[in-house]
């Protein structure tokens, strides 16, 4: 909206100093296209430094390394087609957004797909890990005690907006109410399934024995 | 403590992200090439669009117009039997030939004429 003010006052400023509509076609021309390659460019570094950390997230979440690599371009391709005229600042969230909308609808298919074939099979009760409680200890404690093989298979048995909210705010950073704008949630519900999340996490990487045999 | 927690997770996902294989980074590299394809100008000023719609709105207009108000010069009445003659009575250039068209019409009556004397 702010480009298209600007530009039509550029257009009314140049009519008015004598040039002609085709001249002034072909200097916004040129310009557009330099403005194209610049958002280009940056498009492509923005999304160069996001998708190493998209990846990870959405391979932790759907816990394949195929479906995550869909839904990273997916994310990606959206981004471009619709977002790409947005302010850069508005890049980033707007991306984890995306990615966290794809994510939610890739675990609603399998669960539709689980519904429909469940009289086929067992039903698989999906575990969650109780936030309970969890006795403190030496942080330091629980800082040794965390792997990344632990982290993630904690990560894995946390509900799906725990999950995302410990992402966001403890991995990418983002503040309370950049999270909530994400999730589409209240800053309380943001708080509270991050809470929930690190107890949940706490107490499992406490309780369940180190794979790696220390 | 959890500040402590979460710092830690923090630095095992970092490395965790930057610790992938090639064919995963190659994939990785074609999706952002793949995206950026999508990449279509944005924007187009309200001018420049309104410029095209409305040249293309004029000339199909003009298409329309010369199509359904064309003049047709409104054809001859067959006043001639014989297509050869309408047809040269249709041709501008011959009508000023008046000798050629006295020679038709004098062709025309001799086989009647033989034909009524025999």
């Amino acid at each position: 909206m702010g480009v298209e003010t600007g530009v039509h006052a550029d257009y009314l400023d140049l009519l008015a100093a004598g040039y002609t509509s085709a001249e002034w076609h072909t200097r916004e021309g040129c310009v557009r296209q330099e403005q194209q390659e610049r958002v280009r460019d940056r498009l492509n570094q923005f999304l160069s430094e996001v998708e190493r950390s998209a990846f990870r997230m959405a391979e932790i979440a759907v816990r394949n390394p195929d479906d995550a690599l869909d839904i990273v371009q997916d994310t990606m391709i959206k981004l471009v087609e619709k977002y790409a005229h947005k302010p850069e600042s508005e890049w980033r969230p707007l991306f984890y957004s995306i990615l966290r909308s794809k994510i939610t609808d890739f675990h609603r298919r399998g669960t539709r797909t689980r519904k429909l074939f469940r009289w086929l099979s067992e039903d698989e009760q999906e575990t969650e890990l109780a936030a309970e409680a969890v006795n403190s200890g030496p942080a330091e404690e629980f800082a040794r005690e965390l792997t990344l093989e632990r982290l993630i298979s904690g990560l894995q048995q946390v509900s799906e907006r725990q999950q995302q909210a410990f992402m966001l705010r403890t991995w990418q950073g983002f503040n309370v109410a950049e999270t909530a704008k994400i999730m589409q949630c209240t800053q309380g519900s943001v708080k509270t399934h991050l809470s929930r999340a690190t107890e949940a996490l706490l107490r499992f990487v406490t309780e369940t024995p180190d794979q790696e045999g220390s | 403590m959890t500040e402590e927690f979460h710092d830690k997770a923090r630095r095992l996902l970092d490395e965790h992200a930057r610790d992938l294989d090639a064919a995963t980074l190659s994939r990785l590299h074609q999706a952002r090439n793949q995206a950026l394809r999508q990449h279509r100008p944005f924007g187009i000023s309200w001018l420049t669009g309104r410029y095209f719609a409305g040249s293309a709105i004029a000339a199909c207009l003009a298409l329309v117009t010369v199509y359904f108000y064309q003049v047709q010069p409104p054809p001859l009445p067959s006043i001639f039997e014989d297509p050869i003659q309408q047809e040269t009575a249709e041709n501008i250039e011959l009508l000023d030939d008046l000798e050629f068209m006295a020679w038709l019409v004098i062709e025309e009556d001799v086989p009647i004429a033989a034909a009524t004397s025999s």
